[in-house]
């Protein structure tokens, strides 16, 4: 079944420049303490370690544990304690399953990575009408960015099943126009951010670009699109930014969206990819400290093109998610394995996410201490 | 009575402390060893005195802890066999054990420790009744009846699918 022709795997000095880190604000509005036998550091330090569903119980345990549990400190402290587990006990695969049709499964990243015998959840989402597509923009810091019918995007963290609904984008989809986007965190404001890139077929750049702010939550116009045509269908994210693979004259670039400065960037091309370019079919995926340019058969096999997502393991591998492949890679042996997941056929588009308590309303406040 | 092995004038003298738990035990510890704790290494630059006593730390939970610190201080030990000591070392522990363990990481300021304790407390607790952890954290509930059953309808899907555990 896997007929890729090559995967280049280069050392991109830009993915190293910044390390993304979270400032934690000190822990100044308790008034309580969390436990009469135990310093509140510590009460702190074993919460953080916990997985989200047993957190939601916990919030039961007294009113000092609610309002830990519910401030915006811990709940950061609990996303870097569970990005930095390099277990990952608290990574998820999250996938579009066709059985059932057009819904989303989630598996445990760390069972899958083991071998250990896969149970997946079918998360009770469903977007109304099963025939409506789907599609996943993104997974960043806890939250995944959801496409549905290319133009209602939603933004939804799993763990606590907690979804929002962006304001909705007149495409006109139909009318010969439509929407690349990409979604990312920016860390400098501490804030998710959505981008639609819009398209005319009658037109050939610039694009009209928007960009949405979870906190300010609204769309808001920025600078277009200048540096020619954007070729996946939605930017990959690596460290405060979205990338595109662009065709600009025939030629392929890489194209940078600054989420934080909002400027536009040209990366160019991998020095080592010249054997890929010539290609038609090439996407692009990206993570922390290494780029990668993906040449694939399966453009043409009318799969779903340009939505390779990819994962650097700490052991060295890469996990892939192509079109409606899932495989874990070893590019030191160049050998590749399917995880033990169970009807690994019907499963397509998959991202990982991190277990996490950020709410995608910007207002839930409702749970704090009266 | 404690002694130190006395190397012969050419080997450097290897440096050792002894430490104290409240219940009087003393425990010789090597100086690399216990300058891992952020505290004792701040007593040790601050006074000469080679003999720390610890208030607050029972001999049981003394000896663990300077398993750890000596094996973590043992240069001939790979990071690899580090971990699996670590794994190793809180893997069958009681939640109680655990405890005392956690709080004397705070006093002796073993961070690293610290996290390997707190993640196995989190892994305990993480299927636990809420009236077990109160039980254990010692904690009062402050909430009226209403309040709590509130908060349980918010995301009544987090409490009914596993089996919740009181021991």
């Amino acid at each position: 079944m896997l007929i890729y022709s090559s995967i280049l795997v280069y050392n991109h000095t830009f993915v190293l420049a910044c390390q993304g880190t979270i400032t934690m604000e000190a822990e100044s509005s308790t008034v309580h303490e969390l436990s009469s036998s135990f310093p509140d550091e510590i009460v702190t330090e074993i919460l953080t370690r916990l997985p989200v569903k047993s957190l939601l119980r916990f919030r039961c345990v007294s009113k000092s544990w609610l309002s830990l549990i519910s401030s915006p400190a811990f709940i950061k402290m609990h996303l870097k304690t569970a990005n930095n587990d390099i277990m990952y006990s608290h990574h998820r695969l999250i996938c579009i399953s066709a059985n059932p049709h057009n819904h989303f499964r989630e598996f445990s990243l760390r069972f899958l990575l083991h071998e250990a015998a896969v149970g997946s959840i079918t998360l009770n989402y469903t977007v109304g009408n099963p025939d409506i597509p789907i599609r996943i923009v993104g997974s960043c810091n806890g939250m995944v960015c959801v496409a549905i019918d290319e133009e209602n995007l939603i933004l939804w963290n799993p763990s606590i099943r907690k979804y929002k609904r962006l304001p909705f984008l007149h495409i006109r989809s139909g009318s010969g126009c439509y929407m690349k986007d990409g979604f990312g965190f920016d860390e400098f404001n501490d804030d998710y951010k959505v981008v639609a890139i819009f398209f005319s077929i009658f037109q050939y750049g610039p694009y009209k670009v928007l960009i949405f702010s979870l906190k300010a939550n609204k769309w808001r116009r920025i600078e277009d699109f200048k540096n020619g045509m954007p070729l996946d269908h939605s930017g990959k994210y690596v460290n405060g930014k979205l990338h595109w693979l662009v065709d600009i004259d025939g030629c392929m670039d890489i194209v940078s969206l600054d989420l934080a400065s909002e400027r536009y960037e040209k990366m160019g091309v991998p020095h080592n990819a010249d054997n890929g370019f010539d290609d038609p079919c090439l996407t692009l995926g990206l993570f922390s400290k290494v780029s990668t340019l993906h040449n694939s058969a399966f453009w043409n096999a009318g799969f779903y093109p340009h939505m390779l997502r990819l994962w650097l393991l700490n052991n060295g591998e890469i996990l892939l998610s192509y079109g409606c492949v899932i495989v874990i890679y070893n590019p030191k042996d160049n050998i590749y394995r399917y995880p033990p997941i169970d009807n690994i056929a019907s499963i397509h588009q998959g991202d990982v996410f991190v277990e996490s308590l950020v709410s995608p309303s910007v207002d839930d406040t409702r749970l704090h201490e009266e | 009575m404690v002694t130190t092995d006395e190397k012969g004038p050419l080997t450097a003298k290897k440096k050792s402390v002894i430490i104290r738990s409240c219940d009087g035990d003393e425990f010789l510890v090597s100086e690399s060893a216990a300058v891992l704790s952020t505290s004792l290494k701040k007593i040790l630059e601050e006074k000469e005195d080679r003999l720390i006593h610890l208030s607050d730390i029972d001999n049981k939970t003394l000896a663990m802890v300077i398993a750890y610190l000596s094996t973590h201080a043992d240069d001939g030990l790979s990071d690899d066999l580090k971990r699996s000591f670590d794994q190793e070392f809180v893997s069958g522990k009681e939640f109680d054990v655990l405890k005392y363990l956690v709080l004397a990481t705070d006093t002796l300021q073993v961070t690293c420790l610290c996290y390997t304790v707190a993640k196995k407390m989190a892994d305990i607790m993480k299927n636990k009744l809420v009236e077990w952890v109160r039980r254990e954290f010692d904690i009062q509930n402050d909430y009226t009846p209403e309040a709590e059953a509130e908060i349980r309808r918010l995301d009544a899907w987090a409490w009914d699918d596993r089996q919740l555990e009181d021991d």
